[in-house]
């Protein structure tokens, strides 16, 4: 797995070689990176790039706010008790006005010169940590890694930050330094992220391929061990909403997922009191109406779906998000409440709102702009405004170079139990939702056969469609753990005959991208925390899972294909008299139990007045072949 | 354009009808929701507005009416609100925060992308017009050598303001 270390020299190498000459006329910085890159595997400099210096030096510049808010720390914010991770978070929100499109980890070498470039806002951030209470500075095992970095370096940087964010957005272009220059005329057009807002939900396996290359072992170790824990992921488009939609559209999913119509409707009286939260605020009323409108409007579709038990309600939702607009108001909601929240919680809030000379002002930059993404205090916010009163949990899962064998938890709020879970997955800079497979509001997930959709329509399997065989596939590659962990050898029901042989190149080329696994669980359903987990009883009834993933799970015994075999295709199994002869006589006899086939009732009975020996015919050879076949291949 | 973006500006253009700034016009083509067009005369404290005769202008009514009469076209992107209006001065103006170009753009403070909120409303962007030509903000001049008149020459800043006015702004 582990990359030999000369391989991994030479991939720094080169960028290293970049950053040399882009950062010629500051030649510190370069040097400085040096030291970082021989010690340190390149993409996880973005977010160490804290060093323990900054940390220590910057507070002796601030010692009033340094006070407030180790005093604050101390008493409130009951939910930040973990509020030095949604810190952590927030430092790399600054990154993204930089870099749209979330951090690939393939990309990591690509983008890397600028996110040294893109560390500058973070200098605030650092002093938001540094006064912070020591403990949670050392509860970052990366901060070890920072020794080769000054105060005086990120002063540096910090200072042609000033130059790039202004060319950034075309005001002014940096006259001095033709090396910037052509730094910031690279980003003055970033590509616009593509892809859809949210996406349908996808296998995790994904996210481990995406990291299987990554040079290093922790991201490797730690996105290997993903899919046993969460199943299924959504990605939302990283166009620096993602944090927001990704909260929003789960609030809304989980409120699904409870199956209760009248959930919608008691949140939306909740939502509608907080007016006078708003008003304080002084956010406009009419102006909020318009996002409000749109919100309510979901809400009175999704419970008009569950009333209806039309099992639209998540695709009403997808198709919602998905339509820019509509996802941009509701999420500019939800920006207002947080805002009109943090700033009706002063006690709370104030600390974190350094450089901004009041809480008010602090929201209208960071909440309530059409550009800001979530950070700590907005994700703070918003779980105390909207998620934790809808007796939802958040929880953050943190992919970061930290030591360890998985993502770290980070809960911001703490679900009551069996109470849904909102679960993020955070890169720095990218929010993605992701789920355990208890979640997925299709029927009982442990048991094996599974049934494609479209085959269940298709009586003889002979005639399958030539595009069926990959479909089949990427459906096993959808399957939690299947591929990784070569479950899919047991799971009997695929065993139609092309399953196999066409899914395993698919997992020969999987296979290499893994950890090996110790402890394979047999069963995908087991997890560590039940806590998390949110079982969809009602819901389970009448949701469709998304097309894509249109996998029906059914009994290994397939009674569905058995009966319709029966009374649909071939008539009646029991000829009741002598008139129905024209029938096809042959049918009966594979379908008869054997008490029917031995009982003088029988027609092929020698007893039964109406004995009619059976007949062989070609055709009927042909049936009990395929139901012999799958008889055996699902046991 | 999405129908929120056509209720919205519907129901700000009512809101404007009742609360525009003195001096402004909004011309309104209900077939073309996305295109304002703005007339609007300059403040009678600035520059921008014409004082014909001295003599003939006793009061300062009278004296305010004479002022340029600047059109302006405000454009809705089709994901307003959540995008800024994009302002364009259609008569050329010697302003340090309007672009000296065939464009007259102009892009500061809330109108910039990054700083527009979804709240914001068109009406609070006229008042911040009509509050830019009384007042310039030099330190986010996009006409840096007119951001320099205005600094250090005051008197030719203005004198060259009302030639303009006086040739453009009829």
């Amino acid at each position: 797995m582990s990359r030999p270390a000369v391989v991994n020299g030479f991939q720094h190498g080169q960028p290293m070689q970049q950053h040399q000459h882009l950062y010629g006329p500051y030649g510190g910085l370069a040097g400085s990176l040096q030291t970082m890159q021989t010690t340190q595997p390149l993409h996880q400099s973005p977010h160490q790039f804290q060093p323990l210096q900054t940390l220590q030096t910057i507070p002796l510049q601030r010692p009033s706010q340094q006070r407030a808010a180790s005093a604050s720390a101390a008493n409130t914010l009951p939910r930040l008790a973990h509020h030095h991770n949604p810190h952590n978070l927030n430092l790399h929100h600054h990154l993204r006005q930089h870099q749209p499109q979330y951090h690939h980890p393939q990309q990591h070498q690509l983008h890397h010169p600028h996110h040294f470039q893109s560390q500058h806002p973070h200098l605030q951030q650092h002093q938001e940590l540094a006064s912070l209470p020591q403990q949670q500075v050392v509860h970052h095992p990366t901060f070890s890694h920072h020794h080769p970095l000054s105060t005086g370096h990120l002063r540096r940087t910090h200072s042609s930050h000033a130059h790039f964010q202004m060319s950034d957005h075309g005001y002014a272009q940096p006259a001095d330094d033709s090396d910037e220059l052509q730094l910031s005329n690279a980003y003055a057009d970033p590509p616009k992220p593509t892809g859809p807002l949210v996406s349908e939900r996808m296998s995790t396996t994904a996210i481990t391929a995406e990291y299987a290359d990554n040079s290093d072992p922790v991201f490797r170790a730690k996105t290997a061990a993903l899919p046993h824990k969460f199943a299924y992921y959504r990605t939302c488009r990283g166009d620096g909403h993602c944090g927001w939609r990704a909260i929003a559209y789960s609030y809304f999913e989980s409120l699904i997922s409870l199956g209760d119509h009248t959930r919608f409707e008691t949140e939306e009286v909740r939502l509608k009191s907080m007016r006078n939260l708003t008003n304080a605020a002084g956010l406009d009323e009419t102006t909020m109406g318009f996002f409000a409108d749109d919100t309510f409007d979901l809400m009175a579709q999704l419970a008009a779906s569950l009333r209806a038990m039309d099992g639209n309600a998540e695709d009403i939702l997808l198709q919602r998000f998905n339509e820019e607009n509509d996802s941009l108001s509701i999420i500019t909601y939800f920006k207002l409440l947080t805002s009109a929240w943090v700033q009706t919680h002063p006690d709370e809030f104030l600390p974190y709102t350094f450089e901004y000379p009041d809480l008010k002002s602090y929201c209208q930059a960071h909440l309530e702009r059409a550009e800001c993404e979530i950070d700590h205090v907005a994700i703070t916010g918003l779980s105390q405004a909207v998620i934790a009163p809808a007796n939802l949990g958040l929880v953050v899962m943190y992919l970061d170079g930290s030591p360890g064998d998985e993502i770290n938890p980070i809960v911001i709020v703490e679900s009551a139990p069996g109470a849904p879970t909102i679960t993020l997955l955070h890169r720095p800079g990218h929010y993605d939702i992701l789920y355990k497979d208890a979640s997925v509001p299709s029927v009982v997930p442990q048991q094996p056969p599974i049934q494609i959709h479209m085959l269940d329509y298709t009586d003889d399997f002979v005639a399958l469609p030539s595009a069926a065989p990959s479909v089949v596939t990427s459906v096993m590659a959808d399957i939690p753990g299947m591929l990784p962990l070569g479950i899919g050898q047991q799971w009997p029901s695929i065993g139609y005959d092309f399953t196999s042989s066409n899914a395993q190149p698919t997992q020969v080329g999987h296979m290499p991208l893994f950890e090996p696994a110790p402890a394979v669980p047999a069963a995908p359903a087991p997890m560590a925390s039940p806590s998390f987990e949110f079982v969809p009883p009602v819901q389970a009834g009448h949701v469709h899972p998304p097309s894509v993933h249109s996998i029906l799970l059914e009994p290994s015994s397939f009674p569905m294909h058995q009966s319709r075999r029966a009374t649909v295709d071939h008539g009646p199994a029991i000829r009741h008299s002598k008139w129905t002869l024209e029938q096809p006589v042959s049918v009966s006899s594979q379908l008869l139990t054997a008490p029917m086939r031995d009982s003088p009732c029988n027609t092929m009975h020698f007893l039964n007045g109406q004995f009619q020996p059976e007949i062989w015919t070609p055709e009927k050879d042909q049936r009990p072949s395929g139901r012999v076949r799958h008889k055996s291949t699902s046991r | 354009m999405s129908s929120v973006a056509k209720k919205r500006i519907l129901k700000e253009y009512a809101e404007c009808s009742n609360d525009l700034p003195s001096g402004m016009k909004v011309i309104f083509d209900e077939a073309n929701l996305t295109k304002w067009d703005v007339v609007m005369e300059g403040p009678a404290e600035s520059p921008y507005a014409v004082c014909l005769e001295l003599a003939m202008c006793f009061d300062k009514r009278s004296l305010m009416h004479q002022g340029g009469h600047f059109k302006l076209e405000i454009n809705f992107p089709n994901d307003y609100p959540f995008k800024p209006p994009v302002v364009n001065f259609k008569t050329k103006v010697y302003h340090p925060n309007v672009s000296n170009d065939d464009k007259g753009s102009m892009c500061l403070g809330m109108l910039r992308p990054e700083e527009w909120k979804p709240p914001n409303k068109v009406i609070s962007v006229l008042h911040l017009i009509q509050n830019l030509l009384v007042e310039p903000n030099i330190d986010d001049a996009i006409e840096t050598s007119i951001a320099n008149d205005y600094k250090t020459n005051r008197a030719e800043f203005n004198k060259t303001a009302q030639d303009w006015v006086k040739r453009y702004a009829k």
